[in-house]
This record gives C-alpha cells, structure tokens and sequence, in this order.
C-alpha cells in the first residue's frame, strides 16, 4: 500500500527507462581536473598546496575553513597547473585549483579501516569532515550543505528518524536505482553508521513503490537486520523532496525557516550515504561520483562512475559522445537543472547527471501572459499560490512575499511545468528566495556591526 | 541564464482555447440548424470582426501579436451564440469590436480583463438596442421566447427546450448541444465543474425559496431556458473572469446562480444571466484576495 500525503504533484514522463537496466561503467579521465575551492554557502577552502606540487589520488588539496565550508581532495595523481579562476556549471567564476592528470592514479596510504562497532559520533562527524562530503541542499538549488555541519545538530538526542531517500523524484536520474542494485550493503551500512549516532533512530528506506527490484533487493539484504523498515511511497512527483518525505513517513511537518533536525528527522540521499560510508570505514574521500548520462541525444546513456574535476567535454566524449548533436544540455535533471553554454565546466561533488535531447521542444513555445487558470495553485506539492509568489517576485515585495509563504517553496518547478503560458514561475521564486536570503543575512551582518 | 525546468506540459492557452472552441461548435451547430445560415453569418461576422480588433490593437500599440491564443476566436464565437437569431450584422460586429477592445484588450489583455469580453460586447448591445436583443424571431421561430411565453402565462414543450426547438439566442437553446461541449470540454479537463454544478445548486434552491413550488418541469424549464445553461458552463467558467482556488470557484457558481435566479424573479427574463455574470465578475478578485488571506 503506497501513501501519498501531499496535494498536488504529478506524474511525469521520468525517463527512467533509458539507462535504468544498464550497470554502471567506470571511466577514469585523462585531461586536466578542476577542483573548485567553494562549494557550499561559507568560506571557500584553504588550499593546501601550491603551484608545482605532486598530488595523489585521495590527498587533501584544500581544507575547509570555518562553518559551511568543505576540504577539497584530489581525485587523480598529478601536478597542481594553477590556483586560477575558472568557469562553473551555473556560470559562475570560482577560484579553482587545477591539476593535470598523470594518469598513474597513485593513491596516498589510506589508513586501515575502521569497523563499525568502535565508532563514536565524534569520530564520526570527524572522519565525515575530513572526507569533504558534501550534499545538495534541497531549498536553494546552488548550494550544498556540509553532511558534517548537519550531523552536527544542536539536539542528536531529539532525531528519531533517519531517513534514505532512495525515491530519486528527479526525472531522467537513475543513478541510486543502479547503485542500490549493485550496491546495497554501501547505502545500508552508511544508514548504520548514522543510527550508532543517533541511538533512538529508526532507520527508514524511503522508496518508489514502483520499483519493485529495489524493494526487493533491500528485502534480501536486510534479512535479520533490526532497526531499518522499507516504507513504500507513491511515485508522483516530487515526493522524493526532504520536507514532503518527512511529512509522509512521519506526520510532522517542518516549519518555516527551519529544518527536518527540527521535527527530529534527517534525510539522507543514497549518495551521501554511501559517501559516509567510504569516509567513515575505509577513509576515502568524496573523489568519485555516479553520473547518469541521459536524453535522446547521447550514443551510449548510461550511469557512469567519474571523478570529481572532469570536465563536462572530456566526460562526454569518454562516455560515447552523442549520436546526434543535442539542441539541450542540461546539467542536472530536466526539472531543476541548469543549461550548459561552456562544456569545459567540471564535474563536482554536488554534479547528479547530464541530459542531452535532441529538440528543446518547449523552447519554441516560449512566455504568454498569465490567464488566471489556477493550475499552478493546484499543483503545488506545498499547497502554495505561486500565482501571487510570481506577482511578489516580479514585484519585488519580500514582506509580501514571506506572508504568502514564498519561503516554503521547495523548487520543484510544478509550477512553470503545468503553466499552459509558459510563465516562468519558477524561475522567479527561486531568485526571490535568494534575495530574500541574501537580504536577511545582510541584515544580520549589519546589526552585528 | 535560462533556467528549468525544461519540460512542460505539451497545453499551451492556446490548446485550451482550440478546446473551448470545440466544445462551442454543437450549440453553433444546432444554432445553425434551428434558425438558418443567417445565423452562421452572424457568427462569422462576429469571428471576423474579433480577428481584424485585436490584430489593429496588436499593430497600433506595437505589441507582439497575441493572435495565436485563439481567444479572439472563443470571445468571437461566444458573442455570436448569445445573440438573437435575426440580429442585423453590425451588431455582431459592434459587439464583438466592442468585447475585444473594451472587454479585454483595453484592460491589458488576456488575463487582465475583469468582464468577460463576450458579456460586455453583449451589455453594449442589451444597452443601445433593448427591443431588438429580445426579438427572438428567426428561421421559422416568433419573437417571443419560452421563458417569455411562460411569464405571460402560457404552456411550453420542455422536449422542444431541451433540443433547442424554441425561439432563443443562436446557441443558448439546445440544452442537448450545450451539454454535449461541456461533457467535452470536462473530460479534457479543461473545464472546472465545480461553477457550473454549484450554479445550478443555488439558481434552484433561490427559485424554490422566491416561491418556486415544487413543480420540476417549472424549474426545468428557468434552467433551459434564458441562457443559462450556456452561461454557467461556458462563460461563468471563463478562467480570467472567474477565481482561481477550488473554494473560490465553488462560492463564485453560488453567487452566480442566486444572482440570475434572482435576477428571473424580479422580471428580467433573458438578461438575467448575463447581468449576473457581469455582477460575478466584478466579484471574482476579491474572492481570490479573501480565500488567500485564509490560506
């Protein structure tokens, strides 16, 4: 039996089918690798090496400086080129630093595992720190959210639930499915390593009841395990969003201007959890990442296991190349994701995906003026107005904005997909909310001055 | 930067409007069959005249043209079929001139109207020619409508009503025809029943309390009658005019129902309907404004 517990939402055409019944293949890169120095809201790293410094696979290039900050690690052997600014996927320039791949792939001596049964949270959160991993955070779509900071919670004892979020809402995505096919006991010891923190947790999968491989994989795997439940959920869309799985699975609801810490829960994607793991037992490092290829217009879509400081040219042409030269790159998923104009952008910790289509269908229908169909409001997962939230953006009213709830939106993007005008909704309350952000922690900043 | 998502759905407004039409044609059809090809021609004159007013207005204000929504041709249509049968051909154009530019595109266009287009093309004409909106005469029909015959005090066919049998504006007689499109236009989910239900709801228990009886044919015949039917289920539904939440459009078909009940009792046969919308639309922002502050 499935439970959906949020108005609204939709079922769309996910894609899925594509790439989801091909394993993952692994592609080591040969060009140079970009590492951004800043991938979260605070300080960019400290880079620990300098111009003509030998690197090694898995070596701390970069510490992280302060809050919301994250260490930077190699993932290939080689030379550091520069500490320069370069190009990111949102178009932003970044002070990176830039290594050229020997293609020899030393590693640096790992220290010997840990096992699970001596682990003590700080050693935990340590380990996870020094990893540098990190997650995407759900509400502003750029930024990422340091995993250590937030097991870092100002009240451990009050979290009961933890939650994998192994829904992969996203269309097109079909990197968890692959990686909780060929890997399940990663993402069931990585959600293991969280409940020896977090003793009072219950250990929840959150998955698609439509993915029946999935459910019963995990069946197999957790015969004789106490403390982690299936919990099957319907496969509209978004319902693999933090703050809807945390209303489904637990009845709470998590205010405005806080987080799922609050109502005692946290959600984990599959990705992070399995990154824990690595960084917790064996001490290895966020250096790798699983990328789905898809979209019509790519020669071989699959999932494809690549490091971190890729660039997107060079992944593209290792993976195949495309059949067909696409009229749509998309750096992310076709929901929430972002266009790609300069392919010598890198791959990152936070990248999930690339999709190549053929025709950019619904570029050509372009923006009319809003008819007051009221199919917006129907569709929002949040039970917001995204009609007034538009009118508040375009308008530029924050008071008006925050009463309407605006920053409760959780970037779906339902919105401006049912918007029969192509009024690009979401687009704009997404911007609003960083101006209202931005303008709140402004205002922090200058009373504190 | 454009920014996601990339995918919508394939509806644009002018797949909505290409439905509206569509849903239009049985009521311009049995219009047709009941009282001539003149009528056709005052549908046309109608379209026409939408056409060339809101191309001029795109052309003279130098904006991009909106044409391709096909709403013009709804409000072009629609004026058509709330006119009487035998109305001379400047009143379609008037009318429709009249809805297009005043109704809507003066406001700012689509979207931004208040009044529905058509019904304010329709109040123009209600306003400078009384008699000749209410002379119902036509292909083989006399002036006098059911509604009106009944207020005399005669007997009508309520079969004759429910096909369109009767004197009565080009599409608002065939309550079969009527249904039909709105059957058509519900499935394809573009039409909210919730207005035209809720209407239909209130229209009936405002009769019965203004003295109504319990005679089902009586209230059978003010529901056929008048235009109603093609009010509720194709002009109180007009997205633009009407409130967006699902609350909202539910109290909106009460209004609008008690208004033309309302409206029938004190006297006003056949315009009760479109004096009702036009009171409804003013209504429907500041309905929209109070269910949000609930919110």
């Amino acid at each position: 039996m499935a439970i959906q517990s949020f108005h609204g939402g939709t079922a769309l055409y996910d894609g899925k089918e594509i790439t989801r019944d091909l394993p993952v293949k692994t592609v080591l890169p040969r060009g140079e690798m970009v590492y951004p120095l800043k991938q979260l809201k605070g300080e960019p790293a400290s880079p620990k090496v300098a111009v003509g410094d030998h690197v090694l696979t898995g070596q701390m290039i970069a510490e992280a400086v302060g809050q919301d900050s994250a260490a930077v690690h190699a993932s290939v052997s080689g030379d550091v080129v520069s500490i320069e600014e370069r190009t990111l996927a949102g178009g932003e320039k970044m002070r990176c630093i830039v290594v050229s791949n020997d293609g020899r792939y030393d590693e640096i001596v790992y220290p010997e595992s840990r096992h699970i049964s001596g682990l003590t949270p700080q050693t935990i959160i340590k380990a996870v720190r020094s990893a540098g991993v990190v997650e995407s955070d759900s509400f502003t779509l750029r930024d990422g959210v340091s995993t250590a900071d937030k097991l870092e919670t100002e009240h451990p004892e009050r979290i009961d639930f933890l939650i994998a979020n192994c829904m992969e809402s996203a269309p097109y995505m079909t990197s968890d499915y692959r990686r909780i096919l060929e890997n399940p006991m990663k993402v069931i010891y990585g959600l293991r390593i969280l409940m020896k923190m977090f003793p009072k947790a219950r250990g929840i999968l959150a998955v698609d009841e439509r993915d029946r491989e999935i459910i019963r994989t995990f069946r197999s795997v957790l015969k004789g395990e106490t403390g982690i439940y299936i919990r099957r959920l319907s496969g509209r869309y978004p319902q693999g969003e933090e703050h809807l799985l945390v209303h489904t699975i637990t009845d709470r609801t998590v205010e405005e201007g806080k987080t799922a810490a609050d109502a005692g829960c946290m959600v984990f994607g599959v990705d992070t959890l399995v990154a824990i793991n690595q960084a917790v037992i064996v001490h290895e490092p966020m250096i790798t990442r699983l990328i789905t290829l898809s979209g019509d217009a790519f020669l071989k879509p699959q999932n494809y296991r690549v490091r971190t400081g890729m660039s997107i040219k060079e992944l593209i042409e290792r993976c195949g190349g495309f059949a067909v030269e696409p009229e749509l790159l998309v750096y992310g998923d076709t929901m929430t994701g972002i266009p790609v104009d300069d392919r010598s952008v890198p791959v990152t910790k936070l990248t999930t995906g690339l999709i190549a289509l053929r025709k950019d269908r619904f570029a050509k229908i372009g923006e009319s003026a809003c008819i007051r169909c009221g199919s917006c409001i129907r569709v929002c997962p949040e039970s917001l107005n995204p009609f007034l939230l538009y009118r508040d953006s375009f308008k530029d009213t924050p008071a008006r904005f925050k009463r309407h709830h605006g920053m409760r939106c959780i970037s779906c993007g339902l919105c401006s997909f049912v918007c029969p005008a192509g009024v690009p909704v979401a687009d704009a309350v997404d911007k609003m909310k960083e101006r209202v952000l931005f303008r709140t922690e402004t205002e922090k900043e200058a009373e504190i001055l | 930067m454009k920014k996601g998502p990339f995918i919508r759905v394939p509806r644009t407004t002018g797949t909505i409007m290409f439905l509206v039409f569509l849903s239009l044609l049985p009521s311009a059809g049995a219009g047709i069959y009941h009282y001539g090809l003149y009528s056709a021609a005052v549908m046309g004159v109608s379209l026409l005249t939408a056409l060339v007013s809101e191309l001029l207005w795109d052309l003279v204000t130098r904006k991009k043209l909106t044409l391709d929504d096909y709403s013009w041709a709804v409000t072009g249509l629609v004026l058509g079929l709330i006119l009487p049968p035998s109305v001379p051909l400047f009143f379609p154009a008037a009318g429709s001139a009249c809805a297009i530019l005043a109704g809507k595109m003066l406001f700012g266009g689509i979207g931004k109207n208040i009044l529905n287009p058509a019904a304010s093309g329709k109040l123009l004409l209600l306003i400078l020619f009384r008699e000749a909106m209410n002379d119902f005469s036509g292909g083989s029909f006399d002036a006098i409508s059911p509604l009106q015959q009944l207020a005399s005090g005669n007997s009508v066919d309520l079969l004759d009503m429910v096909t369109g049998n009767v004197p009565a504006n080009i599409g608002t007689g065939s309550a079969v025809a009527i249904l039909l499109g709105a059957a058509f236009l519900a499935l394809t989910g573009v039409l909210d029943i919730r207005i035209p239900l809720f209407s239909l709801v209130s229209f009936v228990a405002v009769l019965a309390v203004f003295g109504g009886g319990t005679d089902i044919v009586r209230y059978a015949g003010q529901i056929c009658g008048g235009s109603f039917l093609f009010t509720a289920f194709f002009m109180a539904t007009d997205y633009a005019t009407s409130p967006m939440t699902g609350p909202g459009r539910c109290l909106y078909g009460l209004l609008f129902g008690a208004a033309a009940a309302f409206g029938r009792t004190l006297g006003y046969t056949e315009e009760a309907c479109i004096y009702a919308l036009l009171l409804c639309n003013i209504l429907a922002r500041p309905i929209d404004m109070g269910v949000n502050s609930v919110r």
